[in-house]
């Protein structure tokens, strides 16, 4: 309920903001964006041995920087994953592939896949903070642990 | 200019109204004062800073201060809560920028309102490197009335000196304040053009209000046609285009409002702001000097004192009283801004009837 009168509110604010604007006035809220650019990124993709062949359960973290952890997910049994989150449009993103399982689906090396993003791959930003949307579809190729490595 | 409020004006007035109305019952938080220390540098002749607190309250602990984000977080969208530190003067403090760097990490922009005394390369560095993207730096005229207003001899070189760096980053957004007294009113189009020559490209411009150390200083208060001439400076100001003025967000300005600021009159105290004081008092903006605090973050969660109380912000029918109570302006007003208030919630200053020149001086 709270939240169909906040959407209600807005909306009759958007349209007072138009009207006023037609009428030749701003309606600025009086707060300026000071501060922190951001970006929504989606990444996306597959998990799969050299053979390319989907492993389920595989922890991933998007990390940017030293260890900022923005997001974190698993693969789905297909191999399949998605990542939605919001952060600062910093342009050197890492993605850690781990398997947290054990054994169950194999056991397998855990490895970093750094993206590299340019100017280009933020779409749709406004002359604010918002720099836009990145979406990335990657592939990360694990290699298996060699038999002695998976001893307990 | 002419007093009468036009048609399309007052059309968009009454707009505006109900877009308030709205705004108060959705209260969402938008910008959050930290009073991170009462400590200062300088001691400046207006400040109402410490009319009412003493120095002796120690600085609140980083740690505090963001369990009180924490609180606030799942409340919000981080990126759209503006965190402002302010004092005091906010870089005595040696450890802002871990505070910073947290509120960065969190997604909350932040920024701070400075007297550009400590700011130099290596502070200036180590703050971005925290994340800084805003600042305000006040610069109160020449040399000679900004230090006699600062009463430190050489704030004015390090003010500029701090806005001649903000100038060359790209990334900061930043402006300049200027508080316009009965010593720097003269030479106002001057001053505009030494401010352009620098690198200012936004400039708000306030007027002193009669609270603390100003509440005693003449020399500090403008009579009403001065401060009608700042007001029809400013005008001036936008329309070149040379530098973007506005006035402060204080008063209601009769026939000057949508001329002299982005948006109409509205005080937000309570509204989308509020401040965390010094000695952990919820309040609405840090100007706010009476006793209109709402809570205290050592016993109330942030967020249920926000959403709950705040009655006397969102609610300013108490201020239909004295010269407001026959006022046809209230509409617009309600009371002007709760700063203007004293203890015993008498308005000190309404800037509309100063325009009208109703106000004795």
């Amino acid at each position: 309920m709270k939240r169909i009168l906040t959407k209600r509110l807005r909306f009759l604010n958007g349209i007072g903001s138009f009207l006023l604007m037609l009428l030749g006035f701003g309606c600025s809220a009086g707060v300026e964006e000071y501060g922190t650019p951001y970006a929504t990124f989606q990444i996306k993709g597959r998990v799969e041995t050299s053979n390319q062949e989907g492993i389920p359960n595989i922890q991933l973290a998007s990390i940017f920087g030293e260890n900022d952890t923005c997001a974190i997910t698993k693969t789905e049994t297909d191999g399949s994953f998605e990542m939605n989150f919001s952060y600062v449009p910093l342009t050197d993103l890492k993605i850690a592939a781990e398997d947290v399982d054990s054994d169950k689906n194999g056991s397998y090396l855990p490895t970093v896949q750094e993206i590299h993003l340019t100017e280009k791959d933020f779409r749709g930003g406004d002359d604010n903070w918002y720099a836009g949307e990145v979406e990335k579809e990657i592939t990360i190729s694990l290699k298996e642990k060699e038999k002695h490595e998976t001893a307990d | 200019m002419k007093q009468q409020i036009d048609l399309r004006k007052r059309l968009g007035l009454e707009i505006f109204r109900k877009i308030h109305q709205n705004r108060i019952k959705l209260h969402e938080l938008k910008t959050l004062f930290w009073e991170c220390t009462l400590r200062c540098n300088v001691a400046c002749r207006h400040c109402g800073s410490d009319c009412r607190v003493s120095s002796a309250f120690p600085d609140m602990p980083v740690a505090d201060f963001l369990r009180v984000v924490d609180e606030i977080t799942p409340h919000v969208n981080p990126h759209e809560v503006l965190v402002i530190f302010t004092g005091g003067e906010a870089l005595v403090r040696k450890d802002i920028e871990s505070c910073g760097i947290e509120l960065y990490r969190r997604g909350f922009p932040w920024g701070i309102v400075s007297n550009g005394l400590y700011l130099d390369r290596k502070r200036l560095d180590s703050l971005l490197a925290s994340g800084l993207h805003a600042a305000t730096i006040s610069l109160d005229g020449f040399e000679k009335e900004h230090n006699w207003l600062r009463r430190h001899p050489h704030s004015f070189e390090k003010a500029v000196q701090a806005i001649r760096m903000l100038a060359e980053e790209q990334e900061i957004i930043w402006d300049v304040v200027t508080c316009v007294n009965r010593q720097n009113i003269s030479y106002l189009p001057q001053f505009k053009d030494f401010l352009v020559s620098i690198g200012v490209k936004r400039w708000r411009i306030f007027t002193i209000f009669p609270v603390g150390r100003a509440a005693t200083m003449p020399e500090l208060q403008l009579d009403n046609r001065q401060f009608v001439s700042v007001l029809d400076f400013i005008r001036q100001c936008r329309q070149e285009g040379v530098i973007r003025a506005s006035y402060g967000c204080e008063g209601f300005l009769g026939n000057y409002e949508g001329e002299v600021r982005d948006g109409f009159y509205e005080c937000h105290a309570g509204i989308s702001v509020a401040s965390v004081l010094i000695d952990g008092s919820i309040s609405g903006c840090p100007s706010i000097r009476s006793n209109f605090h709402q809570g205290n973050i050592y016993q109330d969660h942030f967020m249920d004192v926000w959403n709950n109380r705040f009655e006397a912000y969102r609610d300013r029918s108490w201020a239909k009283q004295g010269i407001c109570a026959d006022c046809k302006m209230f509409r617009y007003c309600e009371g002007n801004g709760m700063h203007l208030h004293d203890e015993e919630k008498k308005l000190l200053v309404c800037h509309y009837h100063r325009i009208q020149g109703q106000t004795e001086d």
